[in-house]
């Protein structure tokens, strides 16, 4: 009895650093947003109580349905167009790639933008995008159509450059899970659908990706709530514009928070987003979860 | 269980002296108090708060012939960091009890709402016939006064010498302009003929640039629009019509007339500043202390700078009873949890008076004119290419009070602005939303 | 028909798992490749299935060269170990894949999934998915797969390998049963020779990528051609005892026996492992004349049906049947004294020549024992 009890005081003795931590990193600032959000806290950091206030003024503002649109056709896009592509690089480096050296080396050049800081990515696709004759694109725009003007693009087609620039990022992740999903598939599938005459887009449909598709809801879901909270290339890319072009969801809360110095109704925003992100954290296990494999 | 409480006492014994910190005196060997002052400020222009450590020193002279057992001393704290961040870090600096004493503001209004500036209103009314007074209304609320402008520097616009010649003018003519303008006879709708004019004959690339980004300079264009966009009060005033016809006029600037490139907004400041110093864009407005920017992006010295661009006040419009140039100085504070209140003040009377040079030195280095009235005089000043030929200005400024609400204001004007200017909006539309913003986000608004 | 030639197939790193290795099966025969773990019968398998390119030789059906085509252009039927049943689709879907991929429409394709399946027993489960089946159900759908399309070679990779032993006996009777009905050509490849025994006509036993012989299971179990083959069919395992050839006599240790089985010619004097099977070994408890030979007693099985009685004639182990049960507590007492009984080599028996491994009975001169 004793010793039982020795053992778990041991236990919360060693864990107690680390519960402090959470508490003070996570539980204590999100309590302290959701409270924020019911006051007008702002630059002069005087805590005032506001009751609904802010969610009142998120629900009057016409930019927010704006915002609203923007958010999901940014993440549906994106989302939908990852997956294409991870599965698309997936496939090939894994089945159709059969040489080790050059799958690794194509699943090596894919990561290294996720792997690249933020700024010094973003900087990079300003300088490439750049809207003078100067820029690289433009310039290789006015060498094969003579004569044409050069282009400002982050401010001509911001929401294309910003689905893009993610794009690239998030590749690496969903290939390389799908990549060891594939591997894991029995060979003998493979076998038999060859010789039942399957041609290869054929074992793609049946084999492939319906033996990879709790992988697949898998990265659906870890790159829409990853959408849906990370902003930062969009805010060094266009911050939002021109105008309220390119604002998401997550961004507004920073600008309205950090730039506008209106802390209470910036918490407003991020609670509402965390209660969006909740829904559907709880859609995902309703609908089966990371899932086991049922059978053999 | 005992060792271990030794060992934490220990250790706190040995971390607790850093903690140790803030305004503190010592007696000095010679049993002269030494009181150290902190000094914090950002961005450039760090001859401000150098102007007011050598008013220090010089009153720390007076002090010993005066027989006060007192010497002050600084400690500077100089930052360059965004000024939204700065400001949060001086409100922060108060709420933990770690405020300096003297520190760079960006947002009067707010801090004065906030409370962390002294009232300083003594030491300046004693100091009244020093003063252009009307430096003091950007930190004037209820009549106390909040903070010290060091400073006047007037908003102006540019333009190019060169690029008149270019053209066709004769050195006469260019000569003439700026008085033409002070006098009402040249007006705002001329000075916008005449860069279409510019542009038109290939005297230059551009007709007319601003700032790439959200501040006062837009507030300046409006005003001569004939939008008034305060009220003495500090309330902030909603001029439908008066806003329309400057959204009107960024809009066909860009989209029209295009005497203002539609990606300006994209640019980036060492860009813009290289087109003024260039004279590839014809004219500019903003303050006259960007100037020394632009010198530099040009690869200027100041004289070349001054030779080759001119200044003017902004004109007289049809909307308007006459030119002007609104004069926005850069204040500093005093907090109001400052230990030695009578000290600080001891130091800005020092400043205001017997080391106005310091002052004038702070103005000739950034191309600015001075809140006290003598340093305008100073050889320093005199001598300046770029100021020298614009202190005739100083019967033509305007201060504007400390403006309710006027940095979100800013933020949503300048939105607008970039998509005026590329021609993703046009005006009644941008009209609709800064209204609604506006609505949304500031109280007390008084809507035309 | 199906013709292999000088096939042979290399790994990398210089693994070779089938040397210059040739097979002719007739139609409508079922053959079994039988033989350890990596002897070469997945190999061949795989590459008269076209899932594997050979390094050289060629492969016939019909006369004609099939050795470059894919396996679709085979038209074979192929059942796995693991099932490889498409896991997202149902049963009946699973079974009417092939004729989907060769562009049958929907309602043919249906029909003769069902035709098949009803074969097999398993129409009741056409609407389930394969997680949902037992392995044996499985196994059956897997088979429906292979067949449905009427191919004219249908190849089993160790299909049973994967069920307990009530079911193995279950789908061995399945297979048989199938191909008595459809008369396809048949190759299983398997490493249980009780299954081969059962299933095939003929039993082609590999080892290091090599045929050692390839004849009817009843061949194989009384005229071995080698001690591989030997010592792989028969359960319990036939029985090696040194001996050596003087003249006409076989000396095992002290005893000398008549040679009864007409021999190839063969060196005198030479050393020999001689073959028996434990049921064809007089035993006695003492020495006489049909069981000259000392064997000590080490232990003993009551099977039930006799006794197997485990022991050693000099260092090799043997294990005789014995038909008397009534001597298992003698058996036991003496096991426990290590004590000796004696057995002789009865009037069947193998003779091996320890240098090469082969038998030298000569099976043509001898009469039917």
């Amino acid at each position: 009895m004793k010793n039982t009890r020795n053992k778990n005081i041991q236990g919360y003795a060693f864990l107690s650093p680390f519960l402090i931590l959470i508490s003070l990193f996570y539980i204590a600032p999100s309590v302290l947003t959701i409270v924020m959000s019911f006051t007008s806290l702002d630059g002069a950091f005087i805590w005032e109580w506001d009751g609904f206030g802010n969610y009142l003024k998120i629900f009057k503002d016409p930019n927010t349905v704006i915002i609203l649109r923007n958010t999901v056709v940014y993440i549906l896009v994106t989302m939908v167009l990852t997956i294409i592509l991870d599965l698309f690089i997936a496939i090939m480096t894994t089945y159709f790639i059969k040489e080790e050296k050059w799958s690794s080396f194509f699943k090596s050049l894919i990561m290294i933008p996720m792997i690249t800081p933020s700024v010094v990515y973003s900087v990079l696709w300003i300088w490439f995008l750049d809207a003078s004759e100067a820029g690289f694109i433009n310039r290789i725009l006015i060498s094969v159509f003579k004569g044409a003007e050069p282009v400002n693009w982050i401010a001509r087609y911001p929401f294309v450059v910003i689905i893009i620039a993610q794009l690239v990022v998030s590749l690496a992740y969903g290939s390389i899970i799908f990549s060891s999903a594939i591997k894991a598939i029995p060979d003998n599938q493979f076998k038999a659908a060859h010789v039942d005459g399957a041609s290869e887009w054929e074992i793609v449909k049946t084999i492939i990706i319906p033996n990879i598709s709790s992988h697949i809801r898998f990265i659906a879901m870890w790159e829409t709530l990853g959408l849906m909270t990370n902003y930062i290339n969009i805010l060094l890319l266009t911050n939002g514009g021109p105008l309220n072009r390119t604002e998401v969801w997550a961004l507004s809360a920073y600008h309205k928070a950090f730039v506008g110095q209106k802390y209470g109704y910036g918490a407003a925003i991020s609670v509402l987003l965390i209660l969006v992100v909740f829904m559907i954290m709880l859609l995902f296990k309703a609908t089966g979860g990371i899932g086991r494999r049922r059978g053999k | 269980m005992k060792r271990i409480l030794l060992a934490l006492i220990a250790v706190l014994a040995i971390v607790s002296p850093l903690f140790a910190n803030g305004t503190s005196e010592e007696k000095a060997a010679d049993g002269v108090k030494v009181v150290t002052l902190r000094i914090s400020h950002n961005m450039d222009f760090t001859t401000i708060p150098d102007a007011v450590v050598g008013a220090a020193e010089r009153l720390n002279a007076r002090y010993e012939a005066e027989g006060k057992n007192i010497r002050i001393e600084f400690e500077k704290d100089y930052q360059t960091i965004d000024w939204t961040e700065y400001q949060n870090n001086i409100v922060f600096a108060h709420k933990i009890g770690e405020a300096p004493d003297f520190f760079a503001i960006s947002d009067p209004a707010s801090l004065i709402k906030a409370g962390l500036l002294l009232d300083i209103t003594s030491v300046i009314e004693k100091n009244k016939d020093v003063f252009t007074m009307a430096a003091f209304d950007g930190a004037t609320v209820d009549g106390k006064i909040y903070a010290y402008a060091p400073d006047l520097p007037t908003r102006v616009i540019y333009y190019s010498k060169d690029d008149l010649a270019k053209i066709g003018w004769t050195e006469e003519q260019i000569e003439a302009l700026p008085g033409r303008v002070a006098s009402g006879e040249f007006t705002f709708e001329d000075f916008i003929a005449l860069c279409n004019e510019v542009v038109a004959k290939g005297g230059a690339k551009y007709g007319l640039e601003h700032r790439p980004g959200k501040g006062s300079d837009f507030l300046d264009i409006m005003k001569t629009l004939g939008c008034e966009y305060y009220t003495p009060n500090g309330d902030l005033v909603f001029d439908s019509e008066g806003i329309l016809r400057f959204f009107q006029f960024t809009y066909d600037n860009a989209n029209v007339t295009k005497i203002t490139p539609n990606n300006l907004n994209q640019m980036g400041w060492s860009t813009i500043n290289l087109h003024v110093g260039t004279g590839e864009t014809f004219a500019y407005y903003g303050p006259v202390y960007s100037a020394g920017y632009v010198a530099g992006a040009a690869k200027l010295t100041n004289a070349e700078l001054a030779a080759q661009e001119a200044f003017i006040l902004f004109p007289k419009s049809q909307y308007t009873d006459g030119p002007f140039t609104v004069a926005a100085p850069q204040y500093i504070g005093v907090s109001a949890d400052t230990k030695y209140p009578e000290i600080c003040k001891d130091i800005l009377d020092e400043l205001s008076n017997g080391s106005s040079d310091l002052l004038a030195h702070h103005g000739a280095k950034i191309n600015s004119l001075l809140a006290v009235k003598a340093a305008n005089e100073n050889e320093e000043v005199l001598a300046n290419p770029v100021i020298g030929d614009i202190t005739y200005m100083t019967d033509y400024a305007v201060t504007v009070p400390s403006i309710n609400g006027l940095n979100i204001f800013h933020e949503e004007l300048f939105k607008q602005i970039v998509a005026l200017e590329l021609g993703e909006t046009d005006p009644e539309t941008a009209l609709a939303a800064l209204k609604s913003q506006t609505e949304l986000n500031i109280k007390d608004v008084i809507y035309k | 028909m199906i013709e292999i030639r000088n096939l042979r197939k290399e790994f990398n790193h210089d693994v070779v798992a089938l040397d210059n290795f040739s097979l002719t099966i007739e139609d409508g025969e079922f053959v079994a490749l039988l033989g350890p773990s990596g002897c070469g019968k997945s190999t061949t398998l795989n590459c008269l299935a076209g899932l594997l390119d050979p390094t050289s030789g060629i492969i016939l059906f019909n006369g004609q060269d099939v050795t470059g085509l894919e396996p679709r252009e085979r038209n074979i039927g192929m059942v796995f170990q693991s099932y490889a049943l498409y896991p997202h689709l149902s049963v009946l879907d699973n079974i009417a894949f092939p004729l989907k991929q060769k562009k049958v429409d929907k309602e043919t394709r249906y029909r003769k999934a069902r035709e098949v399946a009803k074969v097999l027993q398993i129409e009741h489960l056409l609407e389930r998915k394969p997680h949902e089946l037992s392995g044996g159900q499985q196994q059956r759908v897997a088979m429906c797969r292979a067949i449905v399309k009427e191919p004219d070679v249908l190849l089993l990779d160790e299909p049973m390998s994967n069920l307990d032993a009530r079911l193995k006996i279950e789908i061995r009777e399945v297979i048989k049963d199938i191909h008595q009905k459809l008369g396809i050509t048949s190759i299983i490849v398997t490493h249980d020779q009780e299954e081969a025994m059962a299933l095939a006509d003929r039993i082609a036993i590999l080892d290091c990528g090599k045929t050692q012989q390839f004849d009817t299971p009843d061949n194989l179990y009384e005229k071995p051609a080698n001690l591989f083959v030997a010592n792989f069919m028969g359960n319990p395992p036939m029985n090696f005892i040194k001996a050596r050839l003087e003249g006409n006599r076989i000396r095992i240790m002290d005893s000398y026996i008549n040679i009864e089985m007409p021999l190839l010619p063969h060196e005198d004097g030479s050393d020999v492992k001689i073959g028996t099977r434990s049921h064809k070994m007089p035993f006695s408890l003492d020495r006489s004349e049909d069981a000259p030979i000392r064997m000590e007693v080490r232990n003993v099985e009551n099977l039930g049906k006799e006794l197997l009685v485990y022991g050693s004639i000099g260092d090799d182990e043997i294990r005789v049947s014995v038909q008397d049960k009534s001597l298992y507590s003698e058996l036991r007492s003496r096991a426990g004294r290590k004590h000796s009984c004696y057995v002789g080599l009865g009037k069947s028996y193998n003779v091996f020549m320890t240098s090469d491994g082969n038998n030298i009975v000569d099976f043509k001169e001898v009469k039917n024992a």
